[in-house]
C-alpha cells in the first residue's frame, strides 16, 4: 500500500522517537557522566527531531487541505 | 517516591512510549481515522515529551549520588578518604556518622559542582569528560578546587545549629561569626577544620571498615 507524504513523515517521526527513547532507556542504566552526555547529546536530539517532524507533518497536512470555497453563484444569482 | 521507584516509573513510561511510537510507525494507516490521529498525537508528541522530561530528572538525581561522582577512576581516592579513621577529617567524620547522606556525600558539600553550578561550572564538567577520555588525567593529589571552598556549603546545615553557634572556638573575636557568615574567614583554611580529603597522605592513613549490612 502506498503511503501519503504525511504518513511517510509520521513513520519517520515514530522511528526517530523510538530510537531516541531506546538510547534513553540504555542511558538510564548507568551511573556515569557518559550516560548523561549520551542522553543529552544523542537521545534528546533524536526525540526532539521526531517531535518536530511530527508537528511539521501535521502543519504541512493542514496547509495542503484547500480552504472551503463558497459555491459559485448560479445563473440566476442563486448559489443553490 | 524513592529514586528506584521513580526510575521504574520512567522505564515503564519510556517502554510504553516506544511501543506506541512503533505502532504508529509501522501501522501508519491507523492515522487515517480520528482515533488514529489522536493516538499519533499522544505517541509522537505528548508521551515523548513526558518521557524525556522524566529521563532528565532521573539523570539529574543520579548525578547527585556518591556512586556517580566516584565512577571516574581519578576520583576513587576521594571516595576512599571518606573512610579515614580519624574524627579530625571533616569529610570522613560527616560521611561515617551520616551527618551527610552517605549516598549523596559528595553533592551535599559540593553543591555547585559541574552541572549543578553556573554555566562556567557546566563547561568545566564537559572539560573534565574530555580530559578523562581524551586528555591527560591529572594525579588525584593534583586536583584542586577552582575557587576557594565557600563557607556557604558548611552553613547550609550548620547555621542556626546550637552546637555551632555556641562553640567558644567560633567566638574568639567579637565579629568571628559575622566573618564566617560572610565567607571572609574560611572554615577550612583557618587552622580550624583544615583536614579534608588528605589525598597525598592517604597511604599512611588508617581506615574505618564498616560492618557488612
Amino acid at each position: 500500500m502506498s503511503l501519503t507524504p504525511l504518513e511517510k513523515r509520521l513513520r519517520w517521526a515514530g522511528v526517530l522517537i523510538s530510537v531516541g527513547l531506546i538510547v534513553q532507556l540504555l542511558t538510564l542504566r548507568g551511573y556515569h557522566p557518559l550516560a548523561f552526555v549520551a542522553f543529552i547529546a544523542i537521545a534528546c536530539p533524536l526525540i526532539l527531531a521526531g517531535m518536530v517532524l511530527f508537528l511539521y507533518a501535521i502543519l504541512k497536512r493542514s496547509e495542503a487541505i484547500p480552504a472551503v470555497q463558497p459555491p459559485a453563484p448560479g445563473p440566476g444569482g442563486s448559489s443553490a | 517516591m524513592s529514586s528506584a521507584g521513580t526510575l521504574l516509573l520512567t522505564i515503564i513510561l519510556v517502554g510504553i512510549t516506544i511501543l506506541l511510537a512503533l505502532v504508529v510507525s509501522f501501522r501508519v494507516e491507523l492515522t487515517r481515522a480520528t482515533s488514529g490521529k489522536m493516538l499519533a498525537f499522544i505517541a509522537l508528541f505528548i508521551l515523548p515529551a513526558f518521557a524525556t522530561f522524566q529521563g532528565f530528572n532521573d539523570h539529574m538525581e543520579k548525578a547527585k549520588t556518591t556512586q556517580f561522582c566516584l565512577s571516574c577512576h581519578v576520583m576513587e581516592p576521594y571516595g576512599h578518604s571518606l573512610y579515614i579513621d580519624d574524627p579530625s577529617f571533616v569529610p570522613a567524620v560527616h560521611f561515617q556518622n551520616h551527618l551527610v547522606p552517605p549516598d549523596e556525600a559528595c553533592f551535599t558539600c559540593h553543591t555547585t559542582y559541574t552541572m549543578f553550578g553556573d554555566y562556567q561550572a557546566k563547561l568545566r564538567g564537559l572539560r573534565h569528560l574530555y580530559v578523562q577520555y581524551l586528555g591527560t588525567v591529572p594525579k588525584p593529589e593534583d586536583i584542586k578546587l577552582y575557587t576557594p571552598y565557600n563557607n556557604r556549603e558548611c552553613l547550609h546545615c550548620h547555621e542556626g545549629m546550637r552546637k555551632f553557634e555556641e562553640a567558644a572556638a567560633h567566638h574568639r573575636t567579637p565579629d568571628e561569626m559575622a566573618q564566617i557568615a560572610s565567607d571572609h574567614l574560611s572554615c577550612t583554611k583557618s587552622d580550624c577544620h583544615e583536614f579534608i580529603h588528605d589525598i597525598p597522605n592517604l597511604k599512611d592513613d588508617s581506615f574505618w571498615k564498616p560492618k557488612a549490612q
